[in-house]
């Protein structure tokens, strides 16, 4: 890998669209560095740019596509799918947290512009 | 009769559009290095941290639209090189903005900001004539787009209307801007040309 690609894979960690978004989210839960999370997965650290440059799986085809992934990088599946599920569980708290903390603001707003 | 070598990169844009999950990582890894070196090639005096964004955002927008991509117009490398120069060219517009060093595009012969000077070396070779490439180094970075486009033979108005950042006008505006950009640049390599 290079500079560039890690400073990349550094960036697409806020972006749902790619499998380093779910990475992300499960290694600040658990507390993992890089040195961490590779052994967790099974792989070395200089293979975790290129695990975060995939594509985040699709919903009707999420195991089977991240059994891909495992399979060209040589991760544990479990350990993976169990990774990207939490990951991905946490992602979707927290919208839906700040949805709701949004629609609340919105509710109250309504309710001060509403007289009696 | 002209031979069209195939793309080497068309497996990989079927991967993406088949939705691959190995696609958009296969593709960032054979593409993003070459792209940031090309930029910095083109762009020498370009920001480090410019030249780089301004290639991601190239790529992301590629990986998660591949269908934007026509082969028919071109080869992949082609199409990233052009994406990744008009980001690089809004990215300084905005920093440019910033720092309100900067007066606007209008086609002036103002001397160009030094920190916004963009020298393409890799396209330079073209022009020989170091008087004519004098004049291209001068260009602003919307002028050197357009400039670029016009010498890869884009002749479409409402493409160059867009390095104007025109898009939206009506079409006799950009007709009229787009025409004065062409004459004004061509005036000033033909100034140059046939002067002392």
């Amino acid at each position: 890998m290079s500079a560039a690609l890690d400073h990349l894979a550094e960036r697409v960690k806020s972006d749902p669209w790619f499998l380093a978004h779910p990475l992300a989210e499960y290694a600040r839960s658990a507390g993992l560095d890089d040195v961490a999370l590779a052994a967790k997965l099974g792989c070395a650290v200089a293979d975790l740019t290129a695990v975060r440059l995939c594509r985040a799986p699709q919903p009707d085809t999420f195991r089977a596509d991240l059994t891909v992934v495992a399979e060209c990088f040589g991760l544990n599946l479990f350990s993976l799918l169990a990774a990207v599920q939490h990951g991905t569980g946490l992602a979707r708290l927290r919208e839906g947290t700040q949805a709701g903390a949004d629609a609340g603001w919105q509710i109250a707003a309504q309710d001060r512009e509403t007289p009696g | 009769m002209t031979t069209t070598l195939p793309d080497p990169d068309a497996g990989l844009v079927e991967r993406l559009c088949a939705g691959d999950p190995l696609a958009a990582s296969d593709f960032c890894v054979a593409h993003l290095n070459a792209l940031v070196e090309q930029l910095r090639r083109s762009y020498p005096t370009a920001h480090e941290h410019a030249l780089s964004e301004a290639a991601e955002d190239a790529l992301l927008a590629f990986v998660k639209n591949p269908q934007a991509f026509d082969p028919a117009r071109g080869t992949v490398a082609g199409y990233l090189r052009m994406a990744a120069k008009a980001d690089l060219i809004n990215i300084q517009k905005k920093e440019a903005r910033h720092h309100r060093d900067r007066t606007g595009a209008d086609c002036v012969e103002d001397a160009p900001d030094p920190r916004n000077e963009l020298v393409d070396e890799a396209d330079g070779p073209s022009f020989a004539d170091h008087g004519l490439a004098a004049v291209i180094a001068g260009f602003t970075d919307v002028e050197r787009l357009f400039f670029d486009l016009m010498r890869d033979g884009e002749k479409r108005t409402q493409v160059l209307a867009v390095v104007l950042g025109l898009a939206d006008a009506a079409p006799a505006e950009q007709t009229t801007q787009v025409k004065k950009m062409r004459d004004c640049l061509i005036k000033r390599l033909q100034r140059r040309r046939d002067g002392p």
